[in-house]
């Protein structure tokens, strides 16, 4: 019997069968309304971004350069909110959108809380936050698995049941051949129609880069092949379909809810988040304390007045020297804080590669742009912006000039960096757990392959 | 029949005991779940004493402002911590995903900040793994793999045949079969809650919080014998075990999973959030530009300023008996809290229309009724939060308007721009005082989920009744 034939066989007994149809349209509805959630939101991310440059516009050609015009006698910049716009696979996934700011606030002036002080946190109902986002990453993460399971929990206990494994085995053939053979077959006729699914729902709804769909396609089919290897061992294991069913339920119910559910708990309680009231709180502390102390200093050794005065009063430059000396002293503290803070997320990060469903779930939210690392790449580039913004404030205060309106008009806005991209190495090192995890999983089968004879 | 029917049942009991895979799969579950209660409280335990800290570092920081302006006080604002609920160890609810304090200040009111839910990676969106998860979830499983055989399948049908030619009746088959499913299901309540009371207890609960346990115990009692009910009908409706098992794992999957998910997902489609951007847009539009007092020329300001001089009978306001800075200050703060209170209250209708739209969903999903209760009783849903925000933007209120007084009380001296005045004296008296929902609000407001929650048992016993003479004709 080759295994042409054994796979043939598969396939039309598959298409024969009318819950795979079925199960295809239900994915396909799940799939489109999913994507079409995910559209939404990335108009609703796009509308509210329009509204903060419409803001910074109005600024910006409005008071900004009003005062600019009228040779205001202080350093006026063209002060923007930076924003990390969704990117063209953005209906993919949300991701992390909702946990990071997206835009952010610069002044020359401003101290480390500045930057997102006044930026309002997502206002979304927290009963649908909490409920988690119904998006394309959710059906390929949450139900494309019991999509595959159904369609594949009985590709050996159903053939001992009919009796096909006893005739079979009685054949001069191996018996891990032709159950690789099945799994493959039915990998085939479910896992390439519901990538195909996936693959379309997700171009409709707007995500149409062709390497992001790439990088998407084989994501899926990663994390399907990962499922098809756990149907082909629970397939040896269970002597009965009912038996092989409650173990696909379990096995699924263990993978995609309980482990990871459980593992961000034991990341909960080995490396708690630090408290970020607590750091408001005494960052609050400790500047009102070292503003306390500057303004006493300056009480007592008030800066000479200088004659003729210069064209920037010196009060400016006192501020900005206070500024520079009360973020030099508090450097420290809000490193420590985010030592805390990255060394928490490390811990989330490296989980992923142990937990198949999260590495395709961060494989997904990394190719969408909707990742952790995005926003924090984001905010790492707003803070340089501010940075750089300060040390042109300087360089005015040094030069003792005033910012002419051709200087205003012509500053470069803040525009965000993206790196890496749809096969970024994020991407490739979760496609690499998921591929190790599916390899463990043959190797198990392979050692447990004598257990398909047994009838 | 009563007796006959507890008999079936005590059997039934035993044939589960012996079923040992299933008996340890329970306590593994179990123990998940007691440890996963034990180190939430170990953690809430932790907030309450670092919230605690906080407001004692914020209350200290706030009146060592010294003697200044008092508007300038309303600027440096103060943090308000939400408070922790003990029993957030066993339904931690919406706790992750609302913010846990409100910075307060004068002209603007701040929505919470610093949610659990912000910093986090692709995991932190696994997670919501608690003691109301496991009964929400994976106790339904549970029943359904430990009932979905009772009459269906070869070896069932056969005993069941035996069982009726001995004379027994199929009602008390069925009966029998659902007293034992609901019994093993009411045992795995009272250990989960058992399990949790050392925990929650040790956090120091009050009594209120005691009688909201029992409420939520006995709400998941009610939703766990929905699904006993569904097991035993179907097992009794289906002769092949596969199709009992597939057809209970379909409504298992599509009302504790499934549904949970896309009903949030519809309703926020059919009832849409404003974006943060545009909530804030639209508030600061009719804020900011409306009454200020920083901006003098604003129209109605200019308004009241005729209003005090013609009173007086003055022309300049300086010349007034009061600071019309305060005055100013203090109308300013009025127009732009009675702002924000629309917007807010606006954003808070939309959050209960969703929830309203959500809870059509229970009548394909009981899980849609029972979390809202389960949270409600908590003190873990929208409504503990909502009164924690509404407590505290009283609070800064009073607290900023004491200061526009004293500022419209008192002119600067001769020669000053400003009077000053120690902040500490002068808002002595204004205390936050944090408010708590009354158990009679909470039943009131979840009434609706109770009686969602009681005709879907009323419905599922039913149907296990019907499923009875049903089952005494195909055997």
């Amino acid at each position: 019997m080759s295994s042409f034939a054994i796979a043939g066989c598969e396939v039309r007994r598959l298409l024969r069968d009318r819950a795979l149809p079925a199960l295809l349209i239900l994915l396909l509805g799940l799939s489109a309304y999913a994507a079409w959630n995910g559209a939404d939101w990335v108009q609703e991310r796009e509308a509210a971004i329009g509204l903060i440059k419409a803001a910074d516009q109005a600024w910006l050609t409005g008071d900004g350069r009003h005062f600019v015009a009228q040779s205001y006698p202080s350093v006026i910049l063209p002060i923007t909110q930076p924003v990390l716009a969704p990117t063209a696979m953005a209906p993919l996934s949300v991701g992390q959108a909702d946990a990071y700011p997206f835009t952010a606030e610069t002044f020359p002036l401003g101290d480390y809380t500045y930057l997102f002080r006044r930026v309002w946190a997502d206002i979304g109902s927290p009963t649908v936050r909490a409920a988690g986002r119904f998006d394309l990453a959710f059906v390929v993460v949450f139900l494309l698995p019991l999509v595959i399971l159904a369609t594949t929990y009985d590709l050996w206990s159903g053939e001992r049941e009919r009796g096909v494994a006893a005739m079979v085995l009685s054949q001069p053939v191996a018996v891990g051949p032709v159950i690789a053979v099945k799994a493959l077959a039915r990998g085939l006729v479910v896992l390439l129609p519901s990538t195909a699914v996936i693959l379309a729902v997700a171009a409709w709804a707007g995500a149409r880069e062709p390497i992001g769909l790439m990088a998407l396609a084989l994501s899926v089919l990663a994390y399907g092949g990962f499922w098809l290897a756990i149907a082909v061992i629970i397939s040896l294991v269970a002597r009965r379909s009912t038996e092989a069913a409650i173990a696909a339920g379990a096995v699924w119910l263990l993978v995609v809810v309980m482990t990871p559910s459980l593992s961000l708990a034991a990341v909960d309680l080995a490396a708690p988040a630090p408290s970020e009231m607590r750091f408001a709180t005494d960052l609050k502390a400790r500047t009102t304390e070292m503003t306390e102390r500057q303004r006493l200093y300056r009480e007592a050794n008030p800066t000479p007045v200088r004659v003729p005065a210069p064209r920037i009063p010196d009060r400016l430059r006192d501020v900005y020297a206070d500024r520079v000396a009360l973020d030099r002293e508090l450097a420290p503290m809000i490193a420590a804080h985010q030592q805390a803070r990255d060394a928490r997320r490390h811990l989330l990060d490296t989980m992923r590669f142990f937990l198949p469903s999260v590495a395709v779930q961060d494989a997904l939210d990394r190719i969408a742009g909707s990742d952790a690392d995005r926003a924090l790449a984001f905010e790492s580039q707003a803070r340089t912006a501010q940075l750089e913004l300060r040390l042109m404030f300087k360089s005015y205060l040094d030069r003792d000039a005033l910012v002419t309106l051709a200087e205003y008009d012509n500053m470069p806005g803040f525009q965000f960096r993206e790196s890496g991209g749809a096969f970024q190495a994020g991407v490739l090192a979760d496609l690499a757990a998921l591929v190790v995890a599916t390899l463990l999983i043959l190797v198990a089968a392979r050692a447990l392959r004598g257990q398909a004879v047994v009838l | 029949m009563f007796f006959r029917t507890l008999g079936v049942a005590a059997t039934q009991l035993t044939l589960m005991w012996r079923e040992r895979r299933l008996l340890w799969l329970a306590l593994s579950v179990l123990l998940l779940a007691g440890a996963s209660v034990a180190t939430s409280a170990a953690r809430l335990s932790g907030q309450t004493e670092e919230r605690r800290a906080v407001a004692e570092e914020e209350a200290l920081l706030w009146d060592s402002q010294g003697v200044i302006d008092p508007h300038d006080a309303a600027h440096v604002g103060r943090a308000v911590p939400a408070p922790v609920r003990p029993l957030a160890a066993f339904d931690p609810g919406l706790s992750d995903f609302v913010g846990t304090s409100v910075f307060i200040e004068g002209h603007a009111q701040n929505p919470a900040r610093h949610r659990p839910i912000e910093g986090g990676a692709a995991l932190s969106r696994f997670g919501g793994f608690s003691a109301a998860w496991t009964l929400q979830i994976v106790a339904p499983l549970l029943i359904i793999l430990a009932g979905f055989a009772a009459m269906s399948g070869e070896v069932a049908r056969t005993r069941l045949r035996q069982e009726l030619a001995a004379g027994a009746s199929a009602s008390v088959l069925v009966g029998g079969r659902l007293v034992a499913l609901a019994t093993a299901a009411g045992l795995l309540v009272i250990v989960m809650i058992g399990v949790s009371l050392p925990a929650i207890l040790l956090q120091g609960v009050s009594e209120a919080e005691l009688v909201g346990l029992a409420a939520i115990g006995g709400a998941y009692a009610l939703y766990l014998l929905v699904f006993c009910a569904v097991t035993v009908a179907a097992s009794a409706l289906f002769a092949s075990a596969r199709t009992a098992l597939v057809v209970l794992l379909g409504f298992w999957a599509v009302s504790t999973l499934l549904v949970p998910r896309v009903a949030p997902a519809v309703t926020e489609t059919l009832a849409p959030t404003p974006s943060a951007p545009e909530f804030r847009a639209a508030v600061t539009e009719e804020a900011e530009n409306g009454v200020d007092g920083h901006d003098p020329a604003d129209e109605r300001l200019n308004a009241l300023r005729d209003e005090l001089l013609a009173r007086h009978q003055v022309s300049d306001v300086e010349d007034l008996p009061v600071n019309f800075r305060g005055v100013s200050l203090e109308f300013a703060e009025e127009n732009s809290t009675a702002t924000y209170n629309r917007h807010f209250e606006q954003l808070y209708a939309v959050y209960h229309r969703q929830e309203v739209l959500q809870r059509a969903f229970a009548s394909i999903s009981p899980a849609v009724a029972l979390q809202p209760w389960s949270r409600a009783f908590a003190g873990t849903d929208f409504g503990a939060h909502l009164t924690y925000l509404r407590g505290v933007e009283d609070y800064r209120y009073r607290l900023v308007q004491t200061l526009n007084q004293e500022v419209a009380a008192n002119k600067p001296p001769p020669g000053e721009r400003y009077h000053l005045a120690d902040i500490a004296t002068i808002t002595r008296d204004v205390v936050y005082a944090p408010r708590t929902v009354s158990l009679s609000e909470v039943a009131g407001a979840q009434a609706p989920n109770l009686a969602i929650l009681l005709v879907w048992t009323v419905l599922a016993i039913s149907l296990a009744a019907a499923s009875a003479p049903r089952l005494g004709r195909r055997s």
